[in-house]
């Protein structure tokens, strides 16, 4: 009776196993379901319901100490091939301590009628904040049609304004956003690594969300709304959250607008170089996420006729991303634990889980990599190692099983005893919850004076463990109720002009 | 404020369908990134045997 009742349990606690394997194998998934929608783009996509429009366009720029790059940018959107007597630059200086206010006055006496200094006395409350004072002013006059939002930082290639408003002539769409590109003059590691973060989550995603009929954000740096659109949720941006973009987006297409990426407009932004303020950045914007998921509660999962944002396959990607560490730790739990009970089975599933994830991981990066040919060439080996070092020989040793024992253990005369192979396979199981924790490490070590070891650390546990790790703490943060003030990325302008 | 000429409208089509037409390469892209794939695919199997 005992020993069947121990097949009993054994028999579900493999079945629990392999479901949290199988769990930890969604986000490959849902990354193979992106990639094979992406090529329906060529024929779904929005080009023909765009035509010729050109709206007056107010562009917005929040600016709080941006006096190294806001000149840069404000000519460059003056030479923007679009009619001149069509676009208005509206400066908002967020009580700026710096020389930003002198700076933008100068340039709107140089351009009168055209750019405006907007001077709000308190600042510090957030850039969702610092767009509304811009936004309520540009609304209580009827001129502006669309109004372009984006970050004092980024220059706007020549054609993209006009790219962008084509889409708006199609009145179902509210809202536009473009392809945001690291352009920095002084690339180092990270800004690789970013440049083709962007290319697989803009060039290629959201492609798939312009498919699926659902953007999940429309990028802060560039967005382009129509009037309608901006009035139909309530003429601000909302404030509730740190992931303003994305509530925006939102409550566009809860209100059955269209949001639309167009992939050929660009617009270069800078990056940041260092680990540190990379996190910071991102902490914010993977706080953010985790406050929208738990604002729109009730929206996951549940289709509607208004909008497309509770579909099942936008929902799945969208909480692939928010979950993915979590489902990364479960997936090394299942393994583990089927290596303490079943060694064998634990390696037959690690060895398909690995091998779904390389040919997802091949297929997604050569396909992404053409997609931007330039970021491609110029940070090929970011895009091989995207994932680590540690993950490139987990997924070569899925593939070509026995390449330890034959190329390693077997010239030297060696083979595995059984503890030393339980010890080997253990580790290769850990591998994604040790790969954030080395993420964490590199932030760390960023700050000594052998600073130069976490560019080593970040190509060995990989860019990806690296946000993996990032939403980790972003969890921890909102548990915790830390602190939630808005802080500023900072930028110098090492954009390229 | 500036009138939109004919020729304005004419250039905004056609480049229109230009980045349209661009689209299409999406797939001959699709398919070089899966045929390396195949390709490695085939080289394990060999490796395998």
């Amino acid at each position: 009776m005992n020993a069947d009742w121990l097949v009993v349990l054994d028999n579900v606690l493999v079945v629990l196993l392999v479901a949290f394997v199988a769990l930890g194998t969604v986000p490959v998934l849902a990354t193979a379901f992106q990639f094979v929608v992406l090529p329906f783009h060529s024929v779904v996509n929005h080009y023909g319901r765009a035509g010729f429009y050109r709206p007056n366009v107010a562009v917005i720029v929040p600016a709080w100490n941006e006096g190294l790059v806001i000149a840069a940018s404000i000519d460059r959107l003056l030479k923007l091939d679009y009619p001149q007597d069509r676009l208005r630059i509206y400066v908002v200086d967020d009580a700026s301590t710096d020389d930003t206010p002198d700076i933008v006055q100068a340039k709107a006496r140089e351009h009168p009628g055209q750019v405006f200094h907007l001077r709000r006395e308190k600042g510090g409350e957030g850039k969702a904040h610092t767009l509304n004072h811009g936004i309520s002013l540009v609304l209580a006059e009827p001129w502006a049609e669309a109004i372009l939002i984006m970050d004092a930082d980024v220059i706007f290639a020549i054609d993209s304004l006009r790219k962008m408003t084509r889409h708006l002539a199609d009145p179902k769409v509210g809202a536009v956003t473009a392809y945001i590109a690291e352009g920095s003059a002084d690339r180092n590691f990270l800004t690789r690594f970013i440049g083709i973060e962007y290319v697989m989550a803009q060039l290629a995603s959201r492609r798939t969300q312009n498919v699926l009929g659902a953007i999940a954000c429309l990028a802060g740096g560039a967005q382009l709304h129509s009037r309608e659109n901006l009035e139909a949720i309530g003429g601000r941006i909302p404030t509730g959250t740190l992931a303003e973009d994305t509530m925006a987006t939102f409550e566009s297409q809860l209100r059955g607008r269209r949001m639309v990426f167009e992939p050929h407009a660009i617009v270069l932004a800078e990056e940041p170089r260092k680990i540190d303020a990379l996190w910071k950045q991102r902490l914010r914007w993977a706080r953010g996420n985790v406050q929208v998921t738990k604002h729109y509660k009730r929206l996951w999962f549940r289709p509607s006729r208004v909008h497309r944002l509770g579909s099942l396959s936008f929902g799945l990607i969208w909480f692939s991303i928010l979950l993915l560490p979590v489902l990364m730790v479960l997936a090394a739990v299942g393994l583990l634990g089927l290596l303490l009970l079943h060694s064998d089975l634990a390696e037959f599933v690690f060895r398909i889980m690995w091998i779904s994830a390389a040919v997802v991981f091949l297929f997604s990066v050569l396909f992404a990599v053409q997609l931007d040919p330039r970021t491609g060439l110029r940070s090929w080996r970011e895009a091989i190692l995207f994932q680590g070092v540690g993950s490139l020989l987990l997924m070569i040793l899925a593939v070509f099983p026995g390449l330890v024992e034959l190329f390693i253990l077997a010239p030297l005369g060696l083979e595995f005893t059984q503890w030393g192979r339980f010890a080997w396979m253990a580790a290769l199981y850990l591998w994604g919850p040790v790969a954030m924790v080395g993420a964490w490490l590199a932030r760390l070590i960023e700050r000594t004076p052998v600073g130069w070891l976490a560019r080593v650390l970040l190509y060995i546990v990989g860019y990806g463990s690296l946000l993996c790790a990032i939403t980790v703490d972003s969890y921890v943060k909102e548990w915790r109720g830390a602190d939630a003030s808005w802080s500023k990325t900072e930028k110098v302008g090492r954009v390229l002009g | 404020m500036s009138e939109p000429t004919r020729a304005d409208a004419v250039a905004a089509q056609r480049e229109i369908r230009r980045d349209a037409r661009r689209e299409l390469l999406l797939i001959p892209k699709a398919g070089l990134a899966l045929l390396i794939v195949v390709a490695i695919v085939v080289l394990r199997e060999l490796y395998l045997r």
